[in-house]
């Protein structure tokens, strides 16, 4: 799996271009994968059967293979409406996948498809399970044909999604998972693994350059954001068994009390402990060299409250990173008094893309000619 | 020790005396306790935060002594904020998005102290009912967050800083303080304050224009909010719709940890100014300690708990004293 390593040669449109190449190869694979899954889901489904008049079984697996005018007959005259539920309204990540779902709708119309996109979440600082929850039952019964949940906590929101499975809806997750019998597909858009080996690679690299290393050993910190986050959590604890791992025993959580974070969805409070957090690093035994924020919000905390700080921790004796929207952390990342220096995410327009289109057409879907922002 | 010293001791066992006798020891405490608390990038971030409750919290005190109270403090700073990044996002100043969130936290808080002198509505009821109008119209409003805020914006947070080293907040928060002791001791208006608190009809007999005295209390805060939103709001470049809600218990806390009665009437800004203090040291002092931050909520209640409990020892003591035969 590639990661976006934004870094300031990144920004440059060169490697912009070999970057979605590389992307495009990435999701053409993924879409591969997932026709797989649909295929098999297609055969059990019946919300799609009872959408239209036509007999069943055999239309539906013909709209997998078959070119995209059949579809189109299959879906004539019905609307399609998708709701999406993210975990947060109103955030650089969460805005991505927003506009990522629009355009794939806005496409999906453009190819004759009477879609309908509902897009709403909990705001920010109430992104609870309770809230999430309220929304989904509303969309189950105003009647959708599909949801797509960034869950915000996996066990609590299963019952109301195996309701609406019932109701013969289609659920999908992606972001952070639900509990695997409680929806259809889960779009992981980047292994837990795979994020947590981004991170610790590119900042033990970042570490190496400025001095540490196996003889000079440092001490490092995590934000996460709330201790219920499935995603956010599985990073976290993947990290953690990675700095258990010769290659990178020399990064080393002293005390996971203090130096694991978990301010909430409260931007202010994610906001003043990053202050802390910073007021904690520099060099010295005592203190932490490196920090992880990984959640959209904690990342860029971590540059703003570095550039708020008064007596800043050297810029050479710190690392900084965390997974986020390029967007959320270029003023950081080009700021060279700044330590934070890269981020890793996956491409959350795209994800966003994919998990839209899922229910239709799939020829369409794995062409290379995916457009892109 | 004859009378008068004994009455000096007395007058000195205030709630804030208390209060400043539990703050030094805490700090004491994390001298030998918290290694590296005393940084000075750790005092200056949690100066930072001092500065933005006190100065809601000034504003809340005047609100709490007419014996009124204010709940929607949290989502009007929301709303602030936003007003606020969205004069910044045009690239305006500083010296223009200060004054202008200000006026409008003072027409929107004004708006409330017409709610409950006008149409008499508990202030309870109130402030309730605007926390919900305000939080309902934002996201109406904006879609969730403002962000990519130019550097014009975050220039409070980031590069202003006075002699170098103090967050350039501390110069507003100075400013509000220093305005706000003299305020309360010497002016006219402080003295009605009370005496609505104490006891409304009695003021309104003694010729207080009770309703225009709390709807001024409630415009002051209003404007007083309107810095801290500033404060807030210019800590990064995103400003959410949710930026301060929740914020309004914190106000408040700090005002009766600084052992202003909720009843109204008593209580004094020194007191808040401590209490603030206080509750800003709570959570960066549980991190250095080691400490889980799941901790840190329970501690804070644990301390307001004891600080209400304890002046209503005080006032029952009192009470007593005075109502003893002979007592004073």
């Amino acid at each position: 799996m590639k990661y976006l390593r934004v870094s300031p040669y990144a920004l440059e449109k060169r490697h912009m271009e070999e970057r979605r190449e590389d992307m495009k190869k990435r999701i053409t694979a993924l879409f591969a994968a997932g026709i797989l899954v649909v295929g098999t889901l297609a055969g059990c489904g019946k919300a799609k059967d009872t959408d239209t008049s036509a007999p069943a079984p055999a239309q539906t697996t013909k709209d997998e293979q078959s070119a995209a005018p059949a579809d189109q007959k299959d879906t004539q005259g019905k609307k399609i409406k998708i709701a999406v539920l993210p975990k947060m309204k109103g955030e650089n990540y969460w805005d991505a996948c927003q506009v990522g779902a629009e355009d794939a709708a806005k496409e999906l119309k453009d190819a004759g498809y009477d879609v309908e996109l509902l897009y709403d979440g909990p705001p920010q600082d109430q992104a609870t399970n309770q809230k999430q929850v309220d929304l989904l039952e509303g969309w189950i019964a105003q009647g959708v044909d599909a949801v797509a949940v960034g869950c915000v906590d996996a066990s609590a929101i299963s019952p109301t999604l195996k309701k609406a499975q019932e109701k013969g809806i289609k659920i999908v997750t992606f972001d952070s998972d639900s509990e695997p019998d409680a929806r259809d597909l889960f779009i992981n858009q980047a292994s837990y693994e795979g994020v947590a080996k981004a991170l610790v690679e590119n900042a033990a690299a970042e570490l190496k350059e400025k001095g540490y290393g196996p003889e000079n050993p440092v001490n490092i910190a995590i934000m996460g954001q709330t201790k219920t986050d499935t995603n956010v959590e599985a990073w976290n604890s993947n990290i953690q068994e990675l700095i258990k791992t010769d290659e990178y025993n020399w990064m080393k959580l002293q005390n996971p009390d203090s130096d694991i974070y978990y301010p909430g969805a409260d931007e202010v409070e994610t906001q003043t402990q990053a202050g802390t957090l910073i007021s904690r690093m520099g060099e010295g035994a005592d203190k932490i060299q490196c920090a992880f924020g990984i959640t959209s919000m904690t990342a860029p905390a971590l540059g703003s409250q570095y550039e708020a700080s008064t007596n800043k921790p050297p810029v050479d004796k710190i690392v900084l990173t965390g997974v986020a929207t390029p967007n959320a952390l270029k003023s950081y990342i080009l700021n060279e008094q700044n330590p934070l220096k890269f981020g890793v995410l996956w491409n959350t327009m795209d994800l966003a893309i994919w998990r839209c289109r899922r229910r239709t057409s799939w020829r369409q879907e794995i062409s290379p000619q995916i457009p892109r922002r | 020790m004859d009378n008068s010293q004994k009455k000096n001791l007395k007058k000195l066992m205030t709630t804030e005396f208390y209060l400043l006798l539990f703050l030094i020891l805490v700090l004491l405490f994390l001298a030998v306790f918290a290694k590296g608390f005393y940084d000075l990038s750790n005092l200056m971030n949690l100066l930072n935060r001092f500065n933005y409750v006190l100065i809601a919290a000034v504003g809340m005190n005047m609100i709490i002594i007419t014996s009124n109270i204010d709940v929607s403090a949290g989502a009007l700073v929301s709303v602030l904020c936003i007003i606020a990044a969205s004069l910044g996002k045009q690239g305006l100043p500083i010296g223009v998005f200060l004054p202008v969130t200000m006026a409008a936290g003072a027409v929107l808080s004004m708006i409330n102290g017409l709610f409950i002198t006008k149409l008499h509505i508990p202030a309870i009821v109130a402030t309730l009912a605007t926390t919900q109008l305000f939080q309902g119209v934002l996201p109406l409003a904006v879609n969730g967050s403002i962000y990519d805020l130019p550097a014009t914006f975050t220039w409070l947070a980031y590069d202003a800083k006075l002699f170098g080293i103090f967050p350039a907040s501390t110069v507003l928060m100075l400013v509000v303080i220093v305005t706000g002791l003299l305020f309360m001791k010497y002016s006219k208006f402080s003295k009605k304050l009370y005496a609505i608190g104490n006891n409304k009809n009695g003021a309104r007999l003694a010729g207080v224009n009770v309703d225009r005295t709390i709807v001024i209390a409630y415009t002051i805060a209003g404007a007083l909010y309107g810095i801290t939103a500033v404060i807030i709001g210019t800590a990064s470049q995103r400003v959410t719709t949710t930026m301060a809600n929740g914020k309004e218990m914190t106000f408040i806390a700090a005002v009766v940890l600084g052992g202003t009665s909720t009843a109204g009437g008593s209580g004094k800004l020194i007191g808040t100014v401590i209490g603030a203090f206080i509750l800003s040291l709570v959570s960066p002092a549980i991190n250095y300690l080691g400490i889980s931050p799941d901790w840190s909520d329970a501690i804070m209640g644990g301390i307001i708990i004891l600080s209400v409990v304890a002046s209503a020892v005080n006032i029952k003591k009192k009470r007593r004293i005075s109502a003893a035969p002979g007592g004073r």
